[in-house]
């Protein structure tokens, strides 16, 4: 299997605020231990980093890695080890953690790729959601933000927003979306909320609500959460974006390298806690547990041995890893890189089922590619389950 | 009477579940000294695990003791041991048939019981010798005189001289050998009058064939002896007689009146050994054979299907295996265009159905979807003939339908006089016919109804155990078939009739009734990509109807810093899920779904 370049991803795993949806491993109130992390991260495991391919992508995310403060960005960007020329190197950011000093620091240690989380254009919505305000002032401080980075030098920036959030109206939505629009950003990612298990949103609906909250909050706002996702998708092609995978937009060209990796099964290391890996065979991942992340001198003290270390990729895995993964971008999965990559047809595999898909309207097929039709986008996890092994 | 009869005692133990039947058996088996203490099952009576887990014995099983008395007599007392089951009514009365007495086992801190006083009544029917015996006397909350003032007020039996034992600690078992052979009379017969014997029980075994239990109440029989079975009208000549030991068959050479033993004789077929049937000679033929004798017909059906439908020859051969031991349970295959190919059981009650179902589960590992039960309908057409109908799916048009007949229960409710006023609301909700009330002594009453079977059968235990917080209790009896007006019940889904959820109801539920269920399916049927309406009908007119909404959105929005584990597990569970789905039309209805109906009241 012809494996390629390396993506690099780097874990920051703290925030100012954890959100209140966020399930994502990351840590409000450890501002003691950035500096232990980092220390860590470059002289423990690093080291034990030995690429075998070079790296072309580089994503730095978190958490939110702007809340380090300069000296500590500076020292982690130095110790990226050597990378091709034109790697896309993405650092994200919240609105409110960028200062002309630390954006400087970001440019010169070669970031070349902003991700700024604006998620949401009204202030009461993000309160809603527990997210980390300024009372009033942050569409300001988010376009100051914005600014800088473009008098930097930044020209390609992503910014990421969110929709189906509690309270929010299809006029907020709209509202968001022009407001993005009207900065231009070269990049939109567009989530829809999902409200996760055990997080302190769901929490607090299912209190609110009844001990279904998560299937009926889902369920109550899914008309409007679809009205939404179908506004932004013909919202942001009139205004020349381009829709590449589920929840993301672009103008042309400004693609994420580092992303298409995951969705083509492209070969990435994780480093940092609970990071991520996949080296076209194997998926790993490290511990999550931060204490032993800092103890560590050890790889074995790192990886984490009681999951999914070792996943061994099987065919049949790599095959559905192959249909569900590829089928997220809205070009989906080509017929050719099938056979190259398997030794089979995919219609000799997964014929019934792509059949089927077609007959309800949730793949087409054009050319040499199989794709989500704009049903099969809303129905995604419909479709992709149809291509696991059986089970 | 002759020396030998003096010195037998046939008898049985009558108690209410969990006041130490087995353990008193175990308990007599140990102290007549035919086994040590090492060699004792726990439970040497109760053979099959399942017995044991819930409490309560299912098949008829006997064992003889030798007890020496301190006279030096020494008694052959041969225990009868009884399903202890209103379901299996019919069993019990052939063990007390076999016997001269019974013992009374009632708990020292519960009293008496519904169960206890109606299989003390059927005792009594038999002209059984009756003989109480207070038991768990060790507990804290033990009260022996009060259970001995209840036996005596609510049952009328004389309790002053029962014995105040403890079976499981052991405590003055001795007075239980002494209340046998003092309170329990010795059976009579005549060993040289034309062989006459009752069939209480029998078993398969695979190298024997059936193993046929019997008293003999007149006559001899041996090896040879060529017998007639006078219901079954079959003979057989005999290859082995024995007596049981604990926990095993010892052959003998022969059984003789008043003995209790088993034959065997090449019997491939437990059908052929009805309980309750005459063995006699087939040459010397008795004159007329013993009273009492009933063919047992299932007073409950339903449908049995496997969730795999690659199991169905499994789920067959496990039928017929249970059918060896158990001749009142019957099947025949059925197709169900949900279900697909099962069969319809037929069962004595729920109880029955349960324990088989359970050992289906249990035994012989299969994962089984049940329809909701249904009774025996009779309908008399406009063509004058009468149809016995167990299976919704075979209703007949309603034009050619005369009129319809169920089957009604009289019932028993024991319970605390608080919860008089919500059981009486139950009972009504289903249809009873209030017939009386005792207030047995302060802390219970007894509520009589005449109830509809179908009432019963539908999710009946569990509303009065959850409305009584547990405490009543109830008891019931077929007493025959009544005029009603019956109709049949259509479930569809997206329009398509699903045979599997039909169901036979009186009229005046069918919509209450309809519309729980189709708000249960609603809750158990995942959304698809188009509405799904669900309705209750009966014929073409709907009667409940609730619509399931069309799945807007089913995405994952992100996959989280190329964390694709998460992401494969997530697909793999809905896929799991969708394993268990079972297609009605283009409609994906979730096994769960189907039994979900039976239970509609019991969140």
């Amino acid at each position: 299997m012809d494996q390629g370049n390396i993506g690099l991803y780097i874990h920051i795993p703290f925030c100012q605020a954890k959100c209140d949806y966020c399930d994502f491993l990351s840590f409000s109130n450890k501002q003691d231990q950035w500096e232990a992390y980092i220390n860590s991260l470059i002289y423990t495991e690093l080291p034990l980093f030995e690429p075998y391919s070079p790296i072309d992508t580089i994503y730095i995310g978190g958490g939110t890695p702007t809340v380090l403060p300069v000296f500590l960005l500076q020292k982690l960007l130095k110790a990226i080890p050597s990378y091709l020329p034109n790697t896309e190197i993405t650092c994200e950011a919240n609105p409110g953690t960028l200062s002309e000093e630390k954006i400087a620091a970001l440019a010169n240690g070669g970031v070349n790729r902003i991700s700024l989380g604006l998620q949401s254009w009204q202030d009461h919505l993000l309160q809603n959601i527990g997210r980390c305000t300024t009372h009033g002032h942050y569409q300001k401080i988010f376009e100051d933000n914005f600014h800088l980075l473009r008098r930097a030098g930044f020209n390609n920036i992503n910014v990421d927003i969110m929709f189906a959030l509690p309270n929010q109206t299809l006029a907020n939505w709209e509202e968001t979306l022009e407001k993005v629009i009207d900065l231009q950003p070269e990049h939109i990612s567009a989530y829809g909320l999902t409200l996760e298990e055990g997080t302190p949103l769901e929490l607090r609906l299912k209190n609110e609500h009844n001990k279904y909250a998560k299937e009926s909050y889902e369920e109550l706002n899914e008309e409007l959460d679809r009205q939404m996702y179908h506004r932004c998708k013909s919202f942001l092609q009139d205004k020349g974006y381009i829709q590449y995978e589920l929840s993301n937009f672009c103008k042309s060209g400004y693609e994420s390298q580092h992303n298409i990796k995951y969705w083509t099964r492209k070969p990435y290391i994780g480093l940092g806690l609970g990071s991520h890996s996949f080296n076209g065979n194997i998926r790993w991942s490290n511990t999550t547990d931060l204490q032993q992340y800092l103890a560590a001198d050890h790889m074995e003290d790192i990886y984490d041995t009681h999951s999914r270390y070792s996943d061994i990729i099987t065919k049949t895995d790599a095959m559905a890893e192959f249909m569900f993964l590829g089928l997220r971008m809205t070009k989906g999965v080509s017929e050719k890189n099938f056979i190259q990559n398997f030794g089979q047809s995919i219609f000799e595999v997964y014929g019934s089922w792509i059949a089927k898909m077609i007959d309800d309207r949730l793949l087409q097929k054009h050319d040499d590619h199989i794709a989500l039709t704009n049903l099969g986008m809303d129905l995604a996890n419909q479709v992709m389950a149809g291509f696991l092994q059986n089970i | 009477m002759s020396d030998r009869l003096k010195n037998i005692r046939n008898f049985c133990i009558i108690a209410h579940i969990d006041h130490g039947k087995s353990t008193l058996a175990d308990r007599l088996i140990e102290k007549s000294g035919v086994l040590t203490q090492r060699e004792m099952q726990s439970q040497v009576l109760d053979n099959m695990e399942l017995e044991r887990e819930r409490g309560i014995t299912i098949k008829a099983q006997a064992v003889r003791l030798i007890h020496r008395a301190t006279d030096g007599e020494e008694y052959i007392l041969n225990l009868i041991d009884t399903p202890g089951h209103v379901d299996f009514t019919y069993e019990v009365s052939r063990s007390l048939a076999a016997c001269e007495g019974a013992l009374l086992v009632v708990d020292a801190a519960q009293g008496v019981e519904a169960q206890t006083m109606a299989n003390v009544y059927l005792a009594l029917d038999h002209d059984l010798e009756v003989a109480p015996i207070i038991n768990k006397i060790d507990l804290p909350a033990a009260d022996p005189s009060n259970a001995k003032q209840e036996i005596e007020d609510l049952i009328g039996l004389d309790a002053s001289n029962a014995p105040l034992i403890s079976a499981k600690n052991n405590i003055n078992i001795n007075h239980v050998f002494d209340c046998i052979v003092s309170s329990i009379p010795a059976p009579k017969g005549d060993p040289d009058a034309p062989l006459k014997a009752l069939i209480f029980d029998s078993v398969y075994d695979p190298y024997k064939g059936v193993m046929v239990f019997i008293r003999v109440m007149d006559g001899r029989i041996r090896k040879g002896t060529h017998t007639y079975f006078m219901a079954s009208e079959k003979d057989f000549e005999i290859v082995e007689v024995g007596f049981f030991g604990p926990g095993k068959f010892m052959p003998c050479d022969e059984l003789a009146s008043g003995d209790v033993g088993y034959i065997t004789a090449s019997i491939k077929n437990v059908r052929d050994t009805r309980i309750g049937d005459t063995v006699t000679e087939f040459n010397r033929r008795t004159e007329a054979p013993l009273p009492g004798y009933k063919k047992v017909n299932p007073m409950v059906y339903c449908g049995i299907y496997p969730m795999d439908g690659s199991k169905y020859p499994d789920l067959r051969e496990a039928l017929e295996k249970l059918q060896l031991n158990d001749a009142s349970l019957q099947f025949d295959p059925e197709t169900s265009t949900a279900l697909g190919f099962g069969f319809r059981c037929g069962f004595l009650g729920l109880l029955h159905l349960e324990i088989i179902t359970e050992r289906l589960e249990r035994e012989y590992n299969l994962e089984l979807i049940t329809t909701a039960p249904s009774v025996v309908y009779k309908i008399h057409m406009t063509d004058g003939t009468v149809l016995n109908l167990s299976n919704p799916a075979d209703m007949p048009d309603p034009s050619r339908i005369e009129h319809m007949e169920e089957p009604i229960v009289k019932a028993e409710i024991i319970l605390p006089p608080d919860y008089i006023g919500q059981i009486m609301e139950l009972c009504q909700e289903r249809r009873g016919v209030y017939l009386g009330m005792e207030y047995a002594e302060q802390t219970r009453t007894v509520l009589h109804y005449e109830m509809p079977l179908n009432e019963i059968i539908y999710d009946f235990f569990d509303t009065l155990k959850s409305r009584s917080r547990g405490y009543a209790s109830f008891d019931y009896d077929l007493i025959g078939y009544q005029e009603s007006k019956l109709v049949k019940l259509d479930i569809l889904v997206k329009h398509e009739p699903v045979d599997a959820l039909s169901f036979i109801v009186f009229a005046g539920s069918a919509s209450e009734r309809g519309r729980k269920i189709v708000e249960k399916l609603k809750k158990e049927i995942p959304r698809h990509q188009f509405e799904i309406p669900l309705q209750a009908c009966i014929g073409s007119k709907v009667v409940a109807r609730e619509t399931l909404g069309a799945l807007r959105k089913d995405v994952l929005a992100k996959c989280y810093g190329g964390d694709i584990s998460r992401k494969r597990k997530l697909l793999e569970k809905q896929k799991e899920g969708k394993k268990r789905m079972r297609q009605v039309g283009n409609v994906e209805v979730p096994q769960a779904a189907f039994m979900s109906v039976l239970k509609l009241e019991s969140e």
